[in-house]
């Protein structure tokens, strides 16, 4: 294991930022630690990095326990959001002052040092920039001199706080995408902290969802996404339709006059108050009503611009919004336009028992 | 044929779509020619009524040299106080909360307001023999509580007392008080500007307390602390009101050379005043031309701010 963070508890004020978290990163993983703005990624980033201090709890590095070390001792490379470039230093200046700051002892020459920020400049593509200022550079290409910096001191493990998110919609995705490259050539144990869903999920071989301080799933990206350990890590991994269900005996729910059969763990709770989260592409829709599409509604909206059709439904019996995607192949069968009466049903859905989440609401 | 197009539009084209060019550049050539220019090249003008040679014997007696010494070199060793304090209070000030802090950041502009005579004043008498830190200076208030009577004794007290008044020190003192708040205005704005990542990312590649203050900090404030240094000694040179108090106007010993200008006019010697003010001008414009090269290319280095 690189890193091992056991019963974390940050509080700034009467605000619990980490609320006793633990976790395990092994060796060589690109982890992605996802959640919205204050739910307590970023402090657990900082306090692995020794930025922050924790109010309880442990962190080890390689096995060796770091609670009480320097940012300066800890050997992990750190690239902040809004890059953190040496203003006044050219790139090559920025790239090799990690080695120049080593004691005697353990500095490389200059040369050397030099040759080693410039195979790095390589990697990063951005071998003929070595004498631009940080200013004479784009968002971009400076998150990348931020990325060789850090690298240059081979960190033992890599965090990065948001590092797309000061970045146009386009750079990021290229971005990112070469950043999981740049991973498996290097392979050192990385951290990146992300609110972008979408981010977490293409990138990162393992990704922890975050809520209010606490852990809410820790998984691999398809893992979390279709199985979703919780309303809440459901509602934030896309966008979702939230049915009400009743219980039906002892194995089923009912939306409707359509049965779903949750996966209960246990016994089926007392309540009656069921949410069934769907997925809008996990809603079928069919002109007539048949085993599976049992819920009437009517066609509102068809928005066929894009790579799916969005059709948006009202149902006929609550008069609840839905959501749906459909393909266009999917959309050439059906022809739906505003204003038709069609049936729909669900191909895949989660049950919760809404008395047991205090944690989310329920608007959307 | 060709199209041509008038002058102004021309010129309207180049300069953008901004409005008020001519007007505001025509304010503000006459405000600075009313303001600066005009006063200067009359000091010129009745100045090279002297030709070069009445002029440099003017000012080649050893009083004006000596006046002269006096007034850059402790212009300068004051700039330099005010730069290493300034610096440090600036820190002190942007970095940490402290009760108090509010009152302090006000107190520093103080300076700028308070009459420099006031100042002199206060500073003289402070640092007179039976002022509250001449007192301390002095060991033999001190010490003894009376002034030694024994001649063996008089030689230890004077060699262990530190005259502050009627001493180049004491302009140094005046100096440092008035060119107080340049330095801490110039550079705390640029340090709260300095974002506490860049401190972490160094800290993160190693570099201990020492690395990240000298090689990332001071760095980027280069820029600011010229301007401030600079803003500081151009002031220290053109101080008069604080100085002659503290500095009793010893000849060949602490005259400044604004005081020398004031003394050549009581004597009716207006050319030799002129030529004062005019070496004077020169010197000074000369050397703020420097510092301000100096701080294009420390601007350059550091690069745009963001």
């Amino acid at each position: 294991m690189s890193i091992i963070v056991s019963h974390l508890t940050k509080r700034f004020g009467s605000f619990a930022a980490l609320d006793d978290v633990s976790l395990e990163i092994p060796d060589g993983e690109l982890v992605a630690l996802l959640g919205p703005s204050g739910s307590g990624k970023t402090t657990l980033l900082r306090i692995i990095a020794g930025l922050e201090i924790p109010d309880t709890g442990r962190v080890e590095l390689h096995g060796v326990d770091a609670t009480n070390d320097t940012p300066q001792h800890r050997k992990v490379g750190f690239v902040f959001q809004h890059y953190a470039l040496f203003r006044h230093m050219s790139v090559l200046e920025n790239v090799t002052f990690g080695l120049s700051v080593k004691p005697k002892h353990e500095r490389p020459s200059k040369e050397a040092a030099e040759a080693k920020a410039r195979d790095l400049l390589k990697l990063v593509q951005l071998d003929g920039f070595a004498h631009r200022l940080p200013n004479q550079l784009s968002g971009g290409q400076r998150q990348r001199v931020a990325l060789a910096r850090a690298l240059a001191v081979e960190p033992k493990v890599l965090l990065l706080d948001e590092p797309f998110g000061a970045l146009d919609a386009q750079v990021r995705k290229e971005l990112r995408r070469w950043l999981r490259r740049l991973h498996d050539e290097v392979h050192v144990t990385s951290v990146f902290v992300t609110h972008d869903q979408e981010e977490a999920l293409e990138v990162a071989d393992r990704v922890v969802v975050f809520n209010k301080g606490r852990i809410e799933q820790t998984g691999a990206p398809h893992q979390v996404y279709h199985h979703p350990a919780t309303p809440f890590v459901h509602r934030f991994l896309g966008s979702v339709n939230v049915f009400n269900g009743r219980v039906a005996g002892t194995k089923h729910a009912k939306v409707g006059d359509l049965v779903v059969t949750p996966s209960w763990d246990h016994t089926p709770p007392k309540t009656d108050d069921l949410a069934v989260f769907v997925r809008p592409h996990d809603v079928e829709i069919e002109r007539r009503r048949d085993p599976i599409c049992l819920i009437p509604a009517k066609v509102i909206e068809v928005a066929a611009a894009g790579p799916t059709v969005r059709v948006e439904l009202e149902r006929s019996d609550d008069k609840h919004r839905v959501e749906a995607e459909l393909s266009h192949d999917r959309q050439n069968d059906l022809a739906l336009r505003a204003g038709d009466e069609v049936y729909i049903g669900f191909s895949r859905y989660e049950v919760y028992d809404r008395s047991q989440e205090t944690v989310i609401d329920y608007q959307i | 044929m060709s199209t041509s197009i008038p002058i102004h539009r021309r010129w309207r084209s180049r300069l953008g779509i901004l409005p008020g060019f001519g007007l505001s550049l025509g304010i503000t050539v006459t405000w600075l020619s009313v303001l600066v220019l005009i006063p200067l090249a009359a000091l010129f003008i009745h100045a090279s009524g002297l030709g070069l040679s009445g002029l440099w014997a003017k000012l080649s007696t050893p009083r004006v040299i000596h006046a002269f010494q006096v007034t850059f070199g402790v212009s300068l060793v004051a700039a330099v106080v005010n730069l290493v304090f300034g610096l440090l209070t600036a820190w002190v000030l942007v970095r940490y909360r402290f009760p108090g802090r509010r009152f302090f950041d006000a107190i520093v502009d103080l300076p700028f307001a308070l009459p420099t005579a006031v100042a002199g004043i206060s500073l003289t008498a402070l640092f007179a023999p039976n002022g509250w830190i001449g007192g301390w200076l002095d060991p033999s208030g001190l010490v003894l509580g009376v002034r030694p009577t024994d001649q063996a004794l008089w030689q230890w007290y004077d060699y262990l007392r530190f005259e502050v008044n009627y001493t180049q020190f004491g302009i140094g003192v005046a100096l440092t008080f008035i060119g107080l708040p340049f330095v801490i205005r110039t550079v705390q704005p640029v340090l709260e500007e300095i974002s506490k990542d860049t401190e972490e990312a160094a800290a993160c590649l190693g570099a201990n307390r020492w690395q990240i203050i000298f090689r990332v900090i001071l760095p980027e404030l280069l820029p600011a602390i010229i301007t401030g240094f600079a803003l500081a000694f151009a002031r220290a040179i053109g101080e008069y009101g604080s100085v002659v108090f503290i500095s009793g106007s010893k000849y060949l010993q602490t005259e400044i050379v604004p005081h020398l200008i004031i003394i050549k006019l009581e004597e009716y010697d207006y050319q030799g005043a002129t030529a004062l003010g005019a070496a004077m001008l020169v010197v000074s414009f000369i050397m703020l031309l420097t510092v301000n090269f100096l701080q294009r290319w420390a601007e350059r280095r550091a690069g745009d701010r963001p």
